[in-house]
């Protein structure tokens, strides 16, 4: 039970990766730049009260169209409880989907909204002690909407996590809002700050998870991204020894062609 | 009379050397750079990082160079060749492609003024 609450409080992770621009913490329904050529690397540091987790996730992003997405996410992962001996591999493999069913555009702005499903298959281990697989099936349907413009972003995310074998399932919300600091052009130079929360709550247990999620992001040009941000517990109703100190986050989007 | 007339003519000869010179610099211009320029207006374009795809889709076209895209004012600019039979529906079908939506294309001899 307790390595599912490190695993759901990784969902955001898969947001991160598979977002095709900004922003850092909630996903986006822009399924635009990357287009299924790039790469990407992000680290997600977690220090809790009596284990910390890295977590490097593998990702396959691809654009069957122009508004709809597939795509894999395998993420290795170490975890490492205070006292005992670390446990590195492949966490639980997913598999997702993404269909943007409304887009309003307009001169310098955008209104935009997508259905996500993702399957996350119980993969990783679960022989050793500390578990790096959850061990259940979870099946994600959720909507990520945006308002982009040229002053600013706002995003948001509404969606439902179905946990098997008589695990809580979950309702997940997130939002986030994006400024840019310096005036837009192309090709992009420019450095966006993030405020934003990322939450979970279990309705048959009523368990919160909320997260403040403030961020920083520096577009170098076309091609090159690098950003970083922080995730500090607000409320953390999950068992003790457990809570979390914080979560680091770093990363860089790389365009390949 | 006589030198007031001589002035005269000296000036639109002048002013004919000026026009003329004009005239023909221009068109070596556009014989010399075969190319035509394209200005496309597009919007949903709020997010820079994104717009590389938009230039990827558009210099996908025969011989298209010189992609350019000015977030502020919603547009994007590229050349093409002279001799290129690309229509104005094509490019609002590759902007649309790319994630956008291209209200107006302008097709021109002379480079778009910024």
């Amino acid at each position: 039970m307790k390595i599912i609450y490190l695993l759901l409080g990784l969902l955001s992770l898969t947001n991160i990766l598979f977002a095709q621009g900004p922003p850092i913490y909630t996903d986006t329904p822009i399924l635009l730049g990357l287009d299924g050529r790039g790469i990407r690397t992000f680290g997600k540091f977690i220090s809790k009260e009596n284990v910390n987790v890295y977590a490097q996730p593998l990702a396959v992003p691809i654009n069957l169209g122009v508004d709809f997405q597939v795509g894999a996410i395998a993420p290795y992962m170490v975890i490492s409880p205070k006292n005992k001996q670390s446990v590195s591999g492949f966490g639980d493999i997913s598999v997702f989907a993404k269909y943007v069913f409304q887009q309003s555009d307009g001169p310098g702005k955008t209104i935009r909204t997508l259905i996500k499903f993702m399957e996350t298959f119980p993969t990783g281990s679960t022989t050793k002690m500390p578990q790096i697989g959850s061990g259940v099936n979870q099946t994600y349907l959720g909507l990520v909407s945006g308002i982009i413009n040229l002053k600013y972003a706002l995003y948001g995310e509404l969606g439902y996590s179905f946990v098997s074998d008589n695990t809580p399932d979950n309702f997940i919300y997130a939002a986030s809002v994006g400024i840019p600091l310096l005036p837009q052009k192309y090709p992009p130079h420019q450095i966006n700050i993030y405020f934003g929360f990322n939450g979970s709550y279990e309705f048959e247990v009523k368990k919160n998870v909320l997260y403040l999620s403030p961020g920083i992001q520096y577009i170098a040009g076309k091609k090159v991204l690098l950003e970083t941000g922080v995730q500090l517990p607000v409320i953390e109703d999950v068992t003790s020894g457990f809570k979390t100190n914080y979560v680091f986050t770093f990363g860089l989007r790389v365009l390949l062609y | 009379m006589l030198k007031k007339n001589i002035y005269s003519l000296f000036i639109v000869i002048l002013l004919s050397v000026y026009l003329f010179s004009m005239i023909t610099n221009a068109q070596t211009e556009i014989d010399k750079s075969g190319k035509k320029y394209v200005r496309v207006d597009v919007d949903g374009l709020a997010c820079p990082f994104c717009a590389y795809g938009l230039e990827k889709k558009l210099l996908g076209i025969d011989g298209a160079d010189n992609f350019n895209a000015n977030i502020d004012s919603a547009y994007a600019t590229l050349t093409v060749p002279a001799k290129s039979k690309v229509t104005k529906d094509e490019i609002k079908q590759i902007v649309k492609d790319a994630g956008f939506s291209a209200t107006e294309v302008l097709f021109s001899d002379q480079p778009f003024k910024k």
